[in-house]
This record gives C-alpha cells, structure tokens and sequence, in this order.
C-alpha cells in the first residue's frame, strides 16, 4: 500500500512534473488491481489539482463498486441473499451493473428456495418409496411362507390317496360287505387328487405374485438409486461451491 | 490535549449520489479521507491523516456499536453501520456506513476501507431509539471495556428477539 506520502504540504510546492509522476504511479497501481492508491496531499493551487482529484475519485468508486460487489457475491457463494449491491452513489456502467447483480441474486434467492422445497418433496418420496419397499417385502415373505404350506398340503393330500388307495384294497377284500366302503374311499381319493391340482393352481398363482413383488422390489431399488445419486450430486454441487467461494473471500 | 466535544446541534449532509470514503491503517488511523469527507466533516485532508479515526467521533455514539465493528473487520469480514458522526465545528451528520478490510497478495489484512452514503430516513428512525436505549445502559458503567460488557448483549438480544442477523437487519431497515 503507498498512500501514505511524506511530503509536508506548504513547506514545498511541487512542479507539475512531480504531480504527473504522482498521478501515473497511481493510475499504473490501479491498473495492476491495486485499488488503494491515491494521490495525497494535492496542491490546490496547481493547474493539476482538478484532474488529481478526479483521479482521486475515480479510484473511490472503482474501489468502493468492487468491495460493494464482490462482498455480494461472496455472500450468494455462501448461501446468503439478501446481500445487495447498495446502488445509491454509483452512476451510469456501475448503477447498471449493481443492478444486474441485484437481480441475479434475487434469481439465485428464488431458485434457492424452489431448490429446497424440491428437496423436502423428494425426501417425502424418499419416505414413501422406503415403506413400499417394506410393504413389498412382507409380500414377498408371506409368498413364500405360503409356498412351504403347499409342501405341507400336497404330502397330506398324497397320504389322502394312499389311505383311499389302502381303503379300497381293504373294502375289496371283504367282498359284498366293503362295497359301501369302497365307494367312500374312491370319493376320498378323487377329493384328495382335486385337492392336489387346485393345490398346483394356487401355487402357479403364488409364483406370479412372486414374480411381481421382486420386479416390484427391483424397480423400487432402482428409483432409490436414482434418488440417492441425485442427492449426492445436489451435495456436491454445493461442496463445489465452497471450493470456488475461497477467491472470492480474498479478493 | 483535551478533547473538544462540544455541539451545535446543526446537522450537516451530502448527496445522494456521493460517497464519503477513507481508509485507514490496521489500527484505525486514516491513511486517506477523499473530498467529499473534508467537505462534510469540515477538516482538511492534513488535519486527517495520520489521525485515529475516531477524530469524527459523536458522543451520541454508543461504543459497542464500535467494539463490534472491530470485531467483524478484524476477522474479516464486512460491517454496515448506521453512524452519526461529529464535524470539527461541532455539527453532526449520519451516515450509513460499509467498512471493509482490504487483502494483500497472501490473504492478510493490511488496511481498513469505508464508504459512507446517505441514510435512508426510515432507517434512522428505527436507529435512533436503539442507540438511544444503548447509550443509556452504557452510561450506567464507568470504563468502556464495562460499557460495551453491558450494551452489546443488548443489541444482540435486540437482534435475536427479531430473529434477524446483524446483517439481515440491516439490510431489511434500507430495503
Ligand atoms: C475504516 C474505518 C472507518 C471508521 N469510520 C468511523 C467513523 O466514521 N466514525 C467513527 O466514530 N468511528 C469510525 N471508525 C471507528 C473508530 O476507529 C473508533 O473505533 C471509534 O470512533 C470509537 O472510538 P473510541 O473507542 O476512541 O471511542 C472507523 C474505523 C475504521 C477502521
């Protein structure tokens, strides 16, 4: 910084030359990025004293635009708003641009909130895909549960036909006297044989719902994927953020 | 030497569409203060630099208003503040004032910054009282380091019975 400038005004006054040398090193400090610079002590009685103010107050408001919209930016970087550029004190290029900002703030608090709010949306979707998810997986156990019944069912129904089969060797054996018998145990059997192909139907039945529930699950499993891929690029685009803030900070 | 802080009670003002602008070194002596201040303040630019700042200093002031403004700008960050300040003859003018600190090439805080504009009138009105109310709790207590023990939690709290940041409620009382 090289505002500070020894001389002691009314002990000596400089020639123009010393004020051109002045204004240049200002001016080539500016257009190296350094704001701060300004030329002091200006002798109001030099024929330059109104062309080093001016430079003086170009300065002022180069370097007051710059802080006013580089603190804004720095705030959107950082998820904050309501920071606008004050306008009031800049005219022309400087006004129209604090404006643009301004309104590309307003877009980034808009779009921001809309943001938000989609994200609360899609963890209640989050929420309400999980419990499907649950509820298909009962589904899909209580298939299977009934599956091992049918084991159960079609061995009970085969030892049916046995007893039947046995009934009727046994009716047959005692003649005339088992004929009534015999005819039990053939209706037993014919039962026992429906109970065994309905058996089979169901089960065909139970395989499709089988077969439903898991592409069910599959599909579910997939969304949640989708979803989960979808929040973590939401989390990175933020993260990407924080890296780029950094600069902004500093300048 | 004794400071003067006698008062007219004339209030003096700028333009809407300029700026008082000075800088100052990391402890707050003006290292530049540009036209319009000397103008306003009623001090050349010799009588100003190399002067602690608080050579504009208003007893109306209430410190901790200051003591956060060095807190925010030492940690690096920007302050606005609405400030009435003193002019040499004695008359005052408010400001809304922006202070920030400025980076050399290795990120360090070599210099403080600040812009003054006009405040808005509203503003001020709701200003006013709060400093009002501030400035009593602070003339309760003897050293200011007990002042601004006291005041600051008052503005705080102020701000939090709000639910607004420092920030967000400035930014509400100019918009
Ligand atoms: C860049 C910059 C600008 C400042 N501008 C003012 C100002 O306009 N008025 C003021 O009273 N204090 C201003 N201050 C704060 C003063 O440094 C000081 O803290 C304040 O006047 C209180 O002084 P005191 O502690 O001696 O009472 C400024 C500080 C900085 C760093």
């Amino acid at each position: 910084m090289t505002t500070m400038n020894h001389t002691k005004p009314g002990q000596k006054s400089y020639d123009d030359t010393h004020w051109v040398k002045e204004a240049t090193r200002v001016c080539l400090s500016a257009s190296n990025g350094d704001l701060e610079a300004r030329v002091l002590h200006i002798d109001n009685g030099s024929k330059l004293a109104p062309m080093l103010h001016a430079i003086n107050q170009m300065l002022d408001l180069t370097d007051a635009f710059v802080r006013e919209a580089g603190a804004s930016l720095a705030f959107a970087s950082d998820g904050m708003y309501f920071r606008r550029v004050l306008p009031h004190g800049f005219r022309g290029s400087f006004e129209r641009t604090a404006a643009t900002i301004n309104n590309a703030t307003i877009r980034m608090d808009h779009d921001a909130k809309e943001l938000k709010q989609a994200q609360g949306e899609r963890d209640e979707l989050v929420e309400d895909i999980k419990t499907a998810k649950e509820v298909s997986g009962l589904l899909d156990q209580a298939t299977r549960d009934i599956e091992q019944m049918f084991a159960v069912i079609s061995d009970i129904a085969n030892r049916t036909n046995m007893v039947a089969l046995n009934a009727t060797i046994e009716a047959a054996r005692v003649g005339e006297a088992g004929r009534g018998f015999a005819v039990v145990a053939s209706e037993v059997s014919k039962l026992a044989q429906q109970s065994t192909s309905l058996t089979k139907q169901i089960q065909q039945n139970v395989i499709s719902i089988r077969q439903v529930s898991s592409q069910t699950i599959n599909s579910i499993e997939r969304i949640l994927e989708v979803l989960d891929r979808q929040v973590v690029q939401a989390q990175e685009a933020t993260l990407n953020l924080k890296d780029v803030k950094a600069p902004a900070r500093a300048a | 030497m004794a400071r003067d802080w006698s008062l007219t009670g004339n209030e003096r003002f700028f333009d809407h569409d300029e700026i008082i602008v000075s800088k100052t070194d990391t402890k707050g002596r003006i290292t530049y203060a540009n036209e319009v201040f000397q103008r306003v303040a009623l001090y050349t630019e010799e009588e100003l630099l190399g002067k602690s700042h608080n050579i504009v200093r208003h007893p109306d002031m209430p410190r901790c208003v200051f003591k956060f403004l060095w807190d925010r700008i030492s940690t690096g960050h920007e302050v606005f503040a609405y400030v009435v300040n003193r002019c040499k003859n004695g008359d005052y003018y408010w400001v809304f004032a922006h202070v920030t600190p400025t980076y050399n090439e290795h990120g360090r805080i070599v210099s403080y910054h600040s812009s003054r504009r006009v405040p808005d009138a509203g503003a001020l009105e709701q200003i006013k009282p709060l400093y009002r109310e501030l400035l009593d709790i602070e003339q309760r207590y003897r050293t200011p380091r007990e002042q601004w023990e006291a005041s600051l939690p008052a503005l705080v709290g102020k701000l939090e019975s709000l639910g607004l940041s420092y920030d967000e409620l400035i930014f509400t009382l100019c918009a």
